[in-house]
């Protein structure tokens, strides 16, 4: 054997060797990439609570998804979820352009607070990345004509209507009057300018709108001015750390309305305000877009999965909605067979879904011009040991309502 | 507004205020004698609450165990003085301030770590109970928190004025230079005051455990903004000024808020802040620190 035929055999040896370190060292390069979601969630401060239980749901949801196969028609792509805080406006800003520079997120979901959600939305619009919303309340979310926006979760106006409805229903026409008890940031000037607008056709005349500021020390002056307007009904929304605290402070002060408190979403909804409250929430009334007793299919057997990883908390605060919104932005992600944000827009725009992992609580999923997601009515239930069970409208009702609570 | 709304709205005022005048207290105490100003002093009121509220899962009553608690946080105080401060005590102002303010951040962290960013809610059985009087009512819990944060307060005067330690803490915080040369040793001073100080806030988060909630922010959230508004209305360094501010405030803020309503309930003390600063600069006590 002479050098010159040792050498071409030693090329390929080096060759052969240079292919399987490459192989082995960059194994993504034979398959495809990943699909990059960003989550805008607030994970620490006062909406912790919730951004924490919103998150356990993401990571289920995205697991499911994974387990079952990825995105089929990006060959079994993975969705990957890159977690941002949304605390406030400059912090959601500075995550979502974070999130699309550096990480190169496919999609936006997000950001919980209507405030942040506003702001961060009109960033991921002019970057051209899909934005879906399915955790803020604000009409104003969609109804800036921004085309990368998908809003699945009711706009606050329909809060509003649906509690004057059930009111009226549940008082047979005897609540004349009630007041709001509501933070002073975007989302609570959202609910008093609703409540405002709406609450009067049924027959129920607002006699004060209660304002208090992010992080309040006490709620001592609210129940009193409460006491002394004496309102049938109160209205209120607000976080799970204000609403324990305000929850406390109605105890020592003895003060109950006439016929009832109604919560609205939100903090209303989160576990963790139940146990924290424990009797002290009995008879509470809140008003949302799912509960897990809803007579939807699959809607137990979804909360019970969640509750495996949640250490036994419902599948409530937003984590139902988000949980969903996931399962949305995949089929949509799967239709447009491309991680491009343009082509995952316009697969949003044109979904229409009825059967799949999101029929626990929307039986269609389909847009608007808007971008918006409409739904007939919200549910209502009453909280009893720590539970909420839907008692309005009848349709989906387990339990009936007891009324009016008194204490 | 009826007579009883007024007097529960002032009465109530006036028990918050006694559990912002304790915080203010360990404030003005640091400041007085170390002319430091310590923008961490709320987290160590959040660290309080959270060993009363494990205390309490252990099984052990808050109040019974608010002495040890007291104890335990005066020496991590004292050592985070040592570690932290003294190496930067003859150094300018502003680096003192940033490293209090790092401290707030690493254990705001801290907490989070060990605790949780949740709500933990100490749920004591008779937390609703109060007392009547005509159309008033108010919880023992307030009560006993006021009760024990003017003790504590009279304690902490007590022991400034009559014991050899808290005489050399006065006679540090009037001239350290001075006080040196009388063979006080104002390193070991200062340390003490830290721990005391700091002891104090934790105290305060004990008082008021069952009363509020705690998460890992609750400190900067609610109580540091009083601390420090009270803290100059009642001339920084001075303990019997911080104590009177107190109740100021919390009255100014009871009233504030019947009045204009919740979101403006500190209008009115920051409004006195204001009035205070323009015409009194140097606070009710007109700079006289005791």
């Amino acid at each position: 054997m002479t050098t010159h035929d040792l050498n071409p055999s030693r090329r390929q040896f080096v060759q052969t060797l240079g292919t399987a370190a490459g192989v082995a060292a960059f194994p993504t390069l034979a398959q495809t990439a990943d699909v990059k979601v960003g989550f805008l969630l607030p994970l620490t401060g006062s909406f912790a609570e919730s951004g924490q239980l919103i998150k356990q749901a993401v990571e289920m949801a995205i697991e499911e998804i994974n387990a079952s196969g990825g995105i089929k028609s990006l060959k079994g792509a993975k969705l990957v979820g890159v977690f941002g805080n949304s605390t406030s406006v400059d912090e959601a800003n500075t995550e979502t352009n974070r999130m699309i520079s550096r990480d190169k997120v496919s999609a936006i979901v997000g950001a919980y607070s209507s405030g942040a959600t506003i702001s961060s939305t009109v960033i991921a619009e002019r970057n051209k990345i899909p934005y879906l919303v399915p955790n803020a309340l604000a009409d104003e979310i969609t109804a800036r004509g921004l085309k990368f926006v998908f809003k699945t979760v009711p706009h606050f106006s329909q809060y509003a209507i649906n509690s004057g409805e059930m009111v009226a229903q549940l008082s047979g026409g005897q609540a004349k009057t009630c007041a709001l008890v509501r933070e002073n940031n975007f989302f609570g000037n959202v609910v008093s300018r609703e409540f405002n607008k709406h609450i009067g056709n049924y027959g129920l005349k607002l006699v004060k709108d209660n304002v208090f500021p992010t992080n309040p020390t006490t709620f001592e002056d609210v129940i009193l001015s409460l006491k002394r307007d004496n309102p049938d009904i109160v209205f209120a929304s607000g976080e799970p750390s204000s609403i324990t605290l305000l929850f406390k402070q109605l105890a020592e002060l003895k003060y109950w309305p006439k016929m009832g408190w109604v919560g609205l979403g939100g903090g209303y909804t989160n576990p963790t305000t139940w146990s924290n409250l424990g009797k002290q929430g009995d008879g509470v009334i809140v008003i949302n877009d799912w509960f897990p007793d809803i007579k939807l299919p699959g809607a137990r057997e979804v909360n019970e999965r969640f509750k495996k990883r949640s250490g036994g908390k419902d599948m409530l605060g937003n984590a139902n909605t988000t949980y969903a919104g996931v399962h949305i932005l995949r089929a949509a992600i799967e239709k447009a067979a491309s991680a491009d944000g343009v082509a995952i827009r316009d697969a949003l725009a044109g979904l229409d879904l009825v059967l799949g992992p999101q029929s626990f609580m929307y039986e269609r999923v389909k847009f608007d011009n808007t971008g918006f997601m409409p739904r007939t009515t919200l549910v209502a239930a009453q909280v009893t040991g720590g539970q909420p069970k839907v008692i309005w409208p009848t349709a989906y009702q387990t339990t009936k309502a007891v009324w009016p609570v008194t204490r | 507004m009826t007579f009883d709304v007024i007097l529960q709205a002032v009465l109530l005022g006036l028990l918050q205020g006694g559990v912002y005048a304790l915080v203010a207290c360990g404030l003005t105490l640091i400041y007085g004698v170390m002319k430091i100003v310590n923008f961490a002093h709320a987290e160590f009121l959040t660290l309080g609450m959270y060993l009363a509220i494990t205390a309490f899962h252990l099984g052990a009553s808050p109040y019974l165990v608010a002495l040890l608690i007291f104890g335990v946080v005066a020496v991590l105080g004292a050592g985070i003085q040592s570690v932290l401060i003294r190496p930067a005590l003859q150094h300018p102002q502003i680096n003192q301030m940033l490293i209090t303010i790092g401290l707030s951040t690493m254990m705001i962290g801290a907490m989070q770590l060990i605790w949780g960013p949740n709500n933990q809610v100490l749920k004591l059985e008779w937390s609703g109970e109060a007392m009547e009087l005509g159309g008033v009512r108010l919880t023992y819990v307030r009560l006993i928190s006021f009760v024990a944060a003017a003790l504590i307060a009279a304690l902490a005067w007590w022991f400034l004025k009559h014991t050899r330690t808290g005489m050399a803490m006065r006679a540090a915080s009037q001239n350290p230079q001075s006080a040196r040369l009388m063979g006080i040793e104002v390193m070991r001073v200062n340390m003490i005051t830290f721990g005391v100080g700091t002891g104090l806030a934790a105290m305060a988060g004990v008082l008021i455990a069952p009363a509020f909630f705690a998460n890992p922010t609750f400190g900067t959230d609610y109580f540091i903004l009083p601390a420090f508004v009270i803290v100059v209305l009642g001339t920084m360094g001075n303990f019997a000024g911080a104590l009177i501010g107190g109740l100021i405030i919390g009255v100014a803020e009871g009233l504030g808020g019947l009045v204009f309503g919740p979101a403006l309930r500190q209008l009115v003390s920051l409004l006195l802040f204001v009035v205070v600063l323009l015409f009194l600069p140097r606070g009710l006590f007109k700079g006289k620190v005791s």
